[in-house]
């Protein structure tokens, strides 16, 4: 066990949860007239800040752990999970962020109670708190990971300890804390990890990556890894379904859709898309990196894809570096940890105990359900992560559940609103993906780890064009009235709030 | 190998968003050439 590795990082965690709660408090208590604006910030964001939010929100252990562990398999082309998230910030950038803006909406379950009614919403708010429980395991694998690799033991052992410490970063931290230490953990993680590459090609043969190189140019079977295009079959089943995947279930993501709403115009969001997206896209670049070095040295490549490269930042840098890369590492997981385990746990409580079965419920009553659904549902991410599922698989997955949300959502802004479409293409497409995974069906069709993107893809435009051409419906929202009587209040109450 | 990546990604990267940035400025022109004539059609 690394027990000096260990120390560092739990200072360096509860440092900066303590740290981040004083600061939040002294704030607060300055600012306690304009309550309600850490939400919204007030709507007057400048571009550095949306840049940087958006930029870094949506870096977690898919990111890191899923990317370093993926490489095993598809080599440099694994970058393609991050330049699928640039093509991303591009859609959120240049449409779907400022539409959410203009609209004065917030969230996704919003903008399908005004485009399809309330059935609509509730049965996409149930699918959300199971896909956001699925990221929840993967958080779990993800600490498990981690603290396997400073400890020594099994992953599966680390996850049920990572869960433990998860149920209390949770009670500890809280809702308000969690995105500020995302934020400042995502900003120490990329330094340390551009800090790693640095070190780690000093620390090789030759002092650059030149021996790592050779590794892979030297077997025609794996010279393809070295190139961000991989083959023909890898580009078309790993890179192309990350892109539809991430493109199409994220574009209309909560954590996204929040810094747009709070920008200080339209042009605020257009010009931070050109920070946000290289920022995010090269990120992919360093983690690539280190993944296909960790898998080219016979002493790493023996232990895995999910531990090689994580044992290898720790033997192979100086102990300051590894120690700040393993907590940056463990504290952006543990703060995804707190967001999947408070949000389903948040949706079962009050949508469903409260509102079904305990309507008068008290607010300690309400809190103490909450804290019971927490640590239930860590019980069983427990079960689920010991299996361990690859984690860019699984993500690829889970994201294919909302491609469908966003046809419908976009079709229902541009071209036609009915309800019984939208219902029908929503339980088509997600019916069609758990069919996929769970039945011999996928046999059918041998397109690799990235199938059920196609797959949902495909019977959601069948079933939504479809569907729209045949059935009846109000026009497209921005082509009807309530679109330009919403606007104008909108705009009006920003010009008062002036 | 490593620039090799960087350098790779930084380009797609750029390609990207100036492609997205293309799109987006046709589809906005478009839509404003049509509000206008809608506005000239309804005067």
């Amino acid at each position: 066990m690394n027990t000096g590795l260990l120390i560092a990082v739990l200072v360096y965690e509860v440092a900066l949860i303590l740290g981040v709660g004083i600061w939040l408090a002294r704030r607060e208590s300055k600012h306690a007239k304009h309550e309600g604006d850490f939400a919204l910030a007030g709507r007057n964001l400048p571009v550095p800040v949306v840049a940087i939010t958006l930029a870094l929100t949506v870096l977690g252990t898919a990111h890191i752990l899923g990317v370093f562990e993926m490489v095993w398999g598809v080599g440099a082309a694994a970058v393609w999970f991050s330049i699928a998230h640039v093509i991303l910030l591009v859609i959120v950038c240049l449409s779907t962020g400022l539409w959410v803006r203009r609209l004065g909406l917030t969230t996704v379950p919003e903008i399908l109670d005004m485009l399809y009614g309330r059935a609509t919403r509730l049965f996409v708010s149930c699918t959300m708190a199971g896909i956001i429980f699925g990221i929840l395991t993967i958080e779990t694998q993800g600490i498990g990971i981690l603290i396997a690799t400073m400890t020594g033991w099994e992953i599966k052992d680390g996850a049920i300890v990572g869960a433990i410490i998860g149920i209390f970063y949770v009670i500890l931290a809280g809702m308000k804390e969690v995105g500020w230490l995302n934020l400042i953990n995502a900003t120490v993680m990329y330094v340390g990890l551009i800090l790693a590459t640095i070190f780690l090609a000093f620390a090789l043969p030759g002092g650059d990556y030149s021996s790592v190189y050779n590794h892979y140019a030297s077997n025609p079977e794996t010279e393809h890894m070295l190139s961000i295009w991989g083959n023909s079959q890898i580009f078309l089943t790993f890179s192309l379904g990350m892109v539809i995947a991430v493109v199409f279930s994220q574009s209309i993501n909560q954590m996204l859709m929040q810094p747009c709403m709070s920008a200080a115009s339209e042009k605020t969001i257009r010009k931070a898309l050109w920070w946000a997206a290289p920022i995010n896209g090269m990120f992919g670049v360093f983690a690539v990196v280190i993944g296909l070095t960790a898998a080219s040295l016979p002493e790493f490549a023996a232990l895995g894809p999910k531990q090689a490269a994580t044992t290898m930042l720790v033997e192979m840098l100086p102990p300051w570096l590894s120690a700040i890369l393993l907590a940056s590492f463990l504290a952006a997981i543990l703060s995804t940890f707190a967001m999947t385990s408070l949000a389903p746990a948040t949706i079962v409580t009050v949508d469903i105990y409260k509102n079904l079965y305990r309507p008068n419920a008290t607010e300690k009553e309400l809190t103490l359900v909450m804290r019971i659904l927490i640590i239930v549902m860590a019980c069983i991410a427990m079960a689920v992560a010991a299996a361990l599922p690859p984690i860019l698989a699984a993500m690829n997955w889970l994201f294919s559940w909302l491609v469908p949300v966003f046809w419908i959502v976009l079709f229902g802004l541009f071209w036609k609103r009915s309800s019984a479409v939208a219902l029908s293409t929503l339980a088509a497409a997600w019916i069609a993906n758990s069919a996929w995974s769970f039945t011999s069906l996928h046999q059918v069709l041998p397109f690799g780890p990235a199938d059920n993107a196609y797959i949902t893809l495909i019977v959601t435009l069948v079933f939504s064009v479809g569907g729209n051409l045949i059935a009846k419906g109000k026009p497209g929202f921005f082509k009807s009235e309530e679109y330009r009587s919403r606007v104008a209040t909108q705009a009006a109450s920003e010009a008062a709030a002036q | 190998m490593f620039w090799s990546i960087f350098f790779s990604s930084l380009v797609l990267i750029l390609a990207i968003m100036v492609v997205g940035q293309l799109i987006a400025s046709f589809v906005e022109k478009k839509s404003e050439g049509k509000a206008e004539h809608n506005s000239e059609g309804e005067e």
